[in-house]
């Protein structure tokens, strides 16, 4: 009775701060307390056919709807050098059904030139571009999702998305163009949940937001390029992250050994990742495009090669209407153990949609998604309604 | 343009002139040369003076302006492009505050699409996307150039845009950074 009421007085707490952020944002101006407060949500509507199990044992049938996530971002300037940048967002266990609030972002920074600014916190780690620029906000999508691997760690992503520490980066110009570099050292993730019952799978990153299970700090980097002139709008830049990775059960402390099909076993990979993009968004094109390399290299020293990538392209009509289409590729070795902690096969997908600029701020998307891996081909349809507040 | 339509216009007029005289003379030979020579001169002269009317109204001047404190006496168009991106945000170590004017006014979209090469609705996405991805400061749109005026005068580390014939009245207190011609 009193965990019920326990877990009553939870769910309480965090509707009363749900409510209170709702109503800050849509009753008051979007500056409170000195901060400004934005966010973004949507509302999405996901239909497959051809999925398995068979239609009759999937709880999809007739579709979903999904709320998608509330998004808050704020941001504050302490002072002419000194700002401040978080986002927090709620949302709720497809499975469950759960609610939870995320600190996805905490950033302190301190802007010593346009060159060097120096910040702590929580960020969302450098190696991806999307990851890099579009963060939570789905109206920021051209498409209704990320691609899969790029997706956030408790989703079903294969990359890194979060790093708690330290961070420096800049931006230079010059005559040749700009330059843009990030640097990223803290916590590395952990893989966790991982289900050893009958085959290893079923696991998935965790950012270690509160503590390291590892002695080894995890890094990342990204350098990038964009010429001016006529090549104005073309972006390209090479990224990578290293970091150390123990798997653990769902209890989260046991450590759990994987044995691969070629007879190793290990509880901890050093893994070592590296990405290279390259972006083109001018003259009404939006084409994007990464590509990474995965090095995971068990206990023993054996190593695995392992490879994703998407490509991406739409097209501005009138800057309201974008057709657009996505390819993208998850290649793994069947022996790597980190894949085979995350229960990743090799997939491919391809996404056609249109979205439509309802206003600058909201968005409509539709898409048709024909996904292929080994033990399963089907296709899938999403309609979303984005928006940014 | 205007000047160089005008010039095209008196070139192609010269002969024509000429011709026309002598087929005056020939066709209405009872009507004096010297009205239809003035009635010529009268009507190429409005030309002139509306043609001239006309440029002047096509091309104006936008001045990216300061307070008298700013740190820089001159920026290039490359540094107002950066400021009001937001890339560039610091100068001589002070923090750049750029104002914008609301979407109501006419020197915005000047401004926008002639300068910074954006329609409003992907000024604002750029910024939306800018501020979600890095934080900073965003332009903060005043309502008219008086107020920018005002502002760039009492805030350290802000610059503006105005047309330059509004700068006028205000040019003591005033830097003036750069003049960008536009039409």
């Amino acid at each position: 009775m009193e965990q019920i009421q326990g877990r009553f007085r939870i769910i309480r707490s965090k509707l009363v701060i749900f409510t209170l952020l709702i109503t800050n944002s849509l009753a008051l101006p979007s500056i409170v307390f000195g901060m400004e407060l934005q966010g973004f949500s949507d509302v999405t509507y996901t239909y497959d056919w051809n999925k398995q199990p068979p239609k009759a044992s999937d709880p999809y049938t007739n579709g979903t709807v999904e709320l998608g996530e509330l998004d808050f971002f704020a941001r504050a300037n302490l002072s002419d050098r000194v700002d401040f940048l978080t986002e927090f967002n709620f949302s709720a266990d497809p499975n469950t059904n759960e609610g939870s609030v995320d600190v996805e972002r905490l950033q302190i920074g301190y802007l010593v030139s346009d060159a060097l600014k120096v910040q702590a916190g929580r960020f969302h780690n450098v190696l991806s571009y999307w990851n890099m620029t579009y963060h939570h906000g789905r109206q920021l999508y051209t498409t209704v999702d990320r691609p899969d691997f790029v997706k956030f760690e408790d989703d079903g992503g294969l990359v890194p998305t979060h790093m708690v520490g330290l961070s420096i980066g800049g931006h230079l110009d010059t005559r040749m163009g700009g330059f843009e570099y990030d640097i990223m050292g803290g916590n590395g993730p952990r893989v966790q949940n991982v289900d050893c019952t009958t085959t290893c799978g079923g696991g998935s990153l965790s950012p270690n937001s509160t503590g390291d299970d590892s002695k080894n700090k995890a890094a990342s980097f990204m350098f990038r390029y964009m010429p001016g002139g006529a090549l104005r709008g073309l972006g390209m830049g090479i990224s990578g992250n290293l970091q150390q990775l123990r798997f653990y059960g769902p209890d989260g402390v046991t450590p759990v050994p994987i044995v691969s099909p070629d007879g190793s076993v290990t509880s901890v990979v050093n893994q070592q990742i590296y990405g290279v993009n390259l972006v083109y968004l001018a003259h009404n094109i939006e084409f994007l495009s990464e590509g990474y390399q995965f090095r995971d290299y068990n206990y023993q020293g054996q190593s695995y090669l392992d490879y994703v990538w998407y490509a991406q392209i739409g097209l501005k009509i009138k800057n309201r209407f974008i057709p657009y289409a996505r390819f993208e590729r998850t290649t793994v070795l069947a022996d790597d153990p980190y894949f085979i902690a995350l229960g990743t096969q090799d997939m491919s997908k391809t996404i056609v949609g249109l979205r439509f600029n309802l206003i600058p701020s909201s968005s409509i998307k539709a898409e048709v998604q024909s996904i292929n891996t080994p033990t399963n081909k089907y296709n899938e349809a999403a309609i979303q309604w984005a928006f940014a507040f | 343009m205007g000047l160089c339509i005008l010039k095209d216009e008196a070139t192609e007029l010269k002969p024509v002139f000429a011709n026309s005289l002598i087929k005056t003379r020939r066709v209405v030979s009872n009507l004096p040369s010297k009205w239809v020579g003035m009635a010529f001169f009268l009507a190429l002269s409005i030309l002139i003076m509306v043609g001239s009317g006309a440029a002047a109204a096509e091309l104006r001047e936008i001045a990216v302006i300061s307070g008298k404190s700013f740190p820089a006496d001159v920026l290039t168009l490359e540094e107002v492009k950066e400021i009001y991106r937001g890339e560039k945000q610091l100068i001589g170590g002070q923090r750049l505050k750029p104002i914008d004017q609301r979407d109501t006014q006419s020197i915005r979209t000047q401004f926008l699409n002639k300068v910074l090469n954006f329609t409003g609705d992907e000024y604002v996405t750029y910024w939306n996307n800018r501020l979600f991805r890095e934080g900073g400061i965003p332009p903060i749109p005043k309502n008219n150039s008086a107020d920018v005026i005002s502002a760039v005068q009492d805030t350290d580390g802000a610059i503006g845009y105005v047309w330059l014939s509004d700068t006028a009245d205000s040019k003591p207190n005033l830097k003036i950074l750069i003049t960008i011609p536009v039409r």
